[in-house]
């Protein structure tokens, strides 16, 4: 299955592709903010989306916005990666059409636990 | 410049010393902590902030601009080699392949410090915003701002490695 990751930040690509590939997803596709993002979803359809919110050109919630309207890609899961930890903000990133959220800091053990209760299985 | 270096619990600090600066130090210095713990994994022991206009002794700075109720700066201050054993724990890998990620490294430290502790102090009736980060690597420079501002350095040990995170508040 192919992941896309959509940060602006090559670190937290580095940290969260090292995440995946210890649960055992090496197919990694990565882009540096959502209209790259949007790119790479057409060069090939991802089972999985993880995208931070602050991003130049186009943010995460207008690339998960965007990707909603797409046909095929109405229902792939997307992981917010991201600093906000409000409430309302959580509410804001739901609205715009993201499954789950997580807050960095983090912990590999809480995105794979994250990762996995999207894919609704226990293991790659 | 000193720093006392002497650890207080890193629990719960609580820096009466610093007046109605202290719970936000508190809030600052957690943070740090909180991004070592989970994100670097490598043990930071917190030190005595204090309220100094002293540059610390530092060449890589990941700096993140804060406003709301309340304005100012978050910086992450390190050595060069300081900063390599970071970017090398956040990516797992070697100190020795690690070089031309540092900026990038060391500006997310300091973005996951300033989102946390935008998170700790920002609430519904007074939402914090925080800015792009920006690093600044050199051996001779100066951050200097407005003489009205406070400034609070805030020691962290990290094994043999003396860092530091501070806090630029800027009077409304």
């Amino acid at each position: 299955m192919r992941v896309l990751i959509v940060d602006d930040s090559s670190t937290m690509r580095r940290i969260i592709a090292n995440t995946l590939k210890k649960l055992g997803y090496d197919d990694v596709v990565e882009a540096g903010d959502g209209t790259e993002g949007l790119q790479k979803v057409a060069q090939g359809k991802p089972g999985l989306i993880l995208t931070d919110w602050n991003m130049p050109k186009m943010d995460g919630r207008e690339f998960v916005k965007t990707l909603r309207t797409q046909s095929g890609m109405e229902a792939v899961p997307v992981l917010m990666v991201t600093t906000h930890a409000e409430r309302t903000d959580v509410v804001l990133a739901l609205q715009a059409g993201v499954n789950d959220y997580v807050v960095k800091p983090f912990t590999p053990e809480t995105l794979k636990e994250k990762i996995e209760a999207l894919l609704g299985k226990t293991a790659a | 410049m000193s720093h006392e270096s002497t650890a207080v619990s890193t629990e719960t600090p609580a820096y009466p010393h610093l007046g109605e600066h202290g719970p936000m130090v508190d809030a600052l210095v957690r943070s740090a902590l909180d991004v070592f713990a989970t994100m670097v994994a490598l043990p930071l022991v917190a030190g005595v902030p204090t309220i100094s206009d002293a540059r610390p002794p530092a060449n890589v700075i990941g700096t993140v601009g804060f406003a709301g109720s309340i304005s100012g700066l978050v910086s992450f201050c390190g050595t060069r080699v300081a900063s390599l054993e970071i970017t090398a724990a956040l990516l797992g890998s070697s100190v020795d392949a690690v070089a031309g990620d540092l900026p990038d490294a060391i500006g997310e430290v300091a973005n996951m410090i300033a989102g946390s502790f935008r998170t700790k102090m920002s609430h519904s009736e007074d939402r914090w915003a925080i800015t792009m980060p920006v690093v600044t690597i050199g051996e001779d420079f100066l951050q200097k701002y407005s003489s009205s501002a406070v400034r609070v350095i805030c020691p962290l040990t990290m094994g043999t490695h003396q860092l530091f995170v501070e806090l630029v508040l800027q009077p409304a």
